[in-house]
């Protein structure tokens, strides 16, 4: 691995594992404490659309996942707080939707697409570093955000009743929460692709609070835990010429069932 | 924030509580139905009534957790609305994520939140109130505990911590009893009557027929509508609680002395 770094790619590549990991052990800790999986299920997958819309109106597909699932993820905010009884049909709903809107807008855009697949299934071996920057921006804008508003996050994902009866403006708050559910995806999807987003954004979080006293523990031994999956991962990958998104989910399942059986023995 | 509890909206001398033609209704069914009283300071009341009764509907309504479609609460003179932060609700054991990474003392500043801005953390006088008030709940020691890490009564304790670090007159609570052992529960009692004898107003949720007698000032007997508020002699009286328990109460006898295992 160590002459793996000679290489530029390689170097980019675990820079981008680091910065991912931290917005993901913040977020995804969110996620799993507000119970809000399938929601961002649903911001990763529809954000296809965003592709399909940027190479049919040929501008940069970042842009387009970015602007597209924030407005997925703030459409969603909506519908989950004005419908909660069948919100999750809706979610649904708009997941596939976007990823058909995608599909038939690639399908019209004349020309060989060729980083497809790298959205769907991640490239983290071929961030180049332009992307590096935006990266570290995100993870700048998830991570002031989350400091300022800590204690606000805080009781609203522990008890929503309490927080609005205390004068937390819980609506907005969940409003700006999906709407870093939608930046860390962007990120999150570099490393291993939209489709499995949700495995790294979940299971480093699931791990870490069995362990964690408190959220922010929590989302400190996510991020470890996420810097960990996404570097062994790279290391499977790049060994055995693996695909590097899905070594990266590997590892940290791996992870998840030894987890989830030690929890198990324990108990007995 | 501009809904910032305050003493001051209190009125002097005012009633703790005082509701009237409360009705709530979850689609066409009322939950509550015309409901009136008026509960003075500092007492310990109990609120009996069977299943479905209406028992928690009435304290969400109170809180302002659950729309009212008639009728008007007051806390301390008043509107509801305009004090929330005097009314504070502690909730049922169930309704609580046990496994979610927080601390006791983290749970406790909770009840300060609305004294402090959103751009703000917490200062010196929330960490001294937090720090009393988990002294006077005897939970000093627990501080950095994990909230799943606690016995059901320690659980119970955290939860009165926090609406008494809130600063409310008022504390609300859905079945404190609920799920305990029996030394708990002399425990939780002894915790409600020192809140109590601390100038505060307790209502409080509760099924066990057998205890209600000894436990509280003042008992509310609901089912949809309201039977009786009174003195628990006067509440608990056969033909009353035939009424409403409509047969089933098997050991009425038995829980009116006080000796009766429950329902």
């Amino acid at each position: 691995m160590i002459e793996a770094l000679h290489y530029e790619f390689m170097r980019n590549a675990l820079l981008a594992g680091l910065l991912i990991s931290i917005s993901c052990g913040i977020i995804g800790s969110l996620v799993v404490v507000n119970r809000i999986v399938f929601i961002s299920g649903g911001i990763a997958h529809a954000a296809y659309g965003g592709i399909g819309i940027a190479f049919f109106l040929g501008f940069s597909p970042m842009l387009g996942i970015i602007g597209f699932s924030m407005l997925i993820a703030f459409v969603m905010a909506g519908v989950t707080l004005e419908n909660k009884q069948r919100a999750d049909t809706i979610i649904g709903v708009l997941w596939a939707t976007g990823m058909a809107l995608g599909i038939i807008l690639l399908d019209l855009t004349p020309g060989y697409k060729t980083d497809l697949m790298s959205y769907l299934f991640g490239s983290i071996l071929a961030v180049p570093k332009s992307h590096l920057w935006l990266m570290a921006l995100l993870s700048v804008v998830i991570m002031g955000t989350v400091a300022a508003f800590y204690k606000d996050f805080l009781a609203m994902s522990y008890d929503e009743e309490f927080a609005r009866a205390m004068g937390v403006p819980v609506k907005a708050l969940y409003f700006v929460l999906l709407g870093l559910i939608a930046l860390a995806v962007v990120m999150i999807i570099q490393a291993v692709g939209l489709i499995l987003v949700i495995a790294l954004l979940t299971i480093p979080p699931y791990i870490a609070e069995r362990r964690a006293g408190s959220l922010g523990v929590m989302m400190l031994i996510s991020i470890v835990l996420s810097a960990f999956f996404s570097l062994s991962g790279l290391w499977f990958s790049y060994t055995f010429n693996l695909t590097s998104g899905a070594s990266i989910i590997m590892v940290a399942a791996l992870f998840f069932f030894l987890h989830l059986i030690v929890v198990r023995l324990r108990s007995v | 924030m501009n809904d910032k509890p305050s003493r001051e909206s209190g009125l002097q001398g005012a009633p703790a509580i005082e509701v009237k033609n409360l009705t709530v209704s979850y689609g066409p069914k009322p939950a509550l139905l015309d409901v009136s009283f008026t509960i003075d300071k500092g007492l310990l009341v109990g609120v009996i009534g069977p299943n479905g009764a209406g028992k928690s509907t009435l304290i969400r309504a109170i809180l302002g957790f659950t729309k009212r479609d008639v009728g008007t609460v007051r806390i301390m003179g008043a509107p509801a609305e305009q004090a929330r932060g005097l009314a504070a609700y502690v909730p049922q054991k169930g309704s609580v994520d046990w496994d979610f990474p927080v601390t006791v003392e983290e749970v406790v500043m909770m009840g300060r939140y609305g004294y402090i801005p959103w751009y703000k953390d917490p200062g010196d006088e929330d960490r001294r109130i937090v720090r009393e008030t988990l002294e006077m709940v005897r939970m000093s020691d627990f501080r950095d505990r994990q909230i799943g890490q606690l016995s059901g009564g320690q659980q119970q304790r955290v939860f009165i911590a926090r609406a008494l670090a809130q600063g409310s007159e008022i504390l609300l609570l859905d079945e404190p009893f609920a799920g305990v052992d029996a030394a708990t529960e002399k425990a939780i009692l002894e915790l409600l009557e020192r809140t109590r004898r601390a100038g505060r107003t307790l209502l409080v949720v509760h099924h066990d027929l057998a205890t209600a007698g000894m436990y509280f000032d003042r008992l509310l007997l609901i089912k949809q509508r309201l039977f009786a508020y009174g003195p628990p002699d006067a509440v608990l009286r056969e033909e009353l609680l035939t009424e409403v328990y409509e047969g089933k109460l098997h050991i009425f006898s038995d829980a009116a002395n006080g000796k009766g295992a429950g329902l």
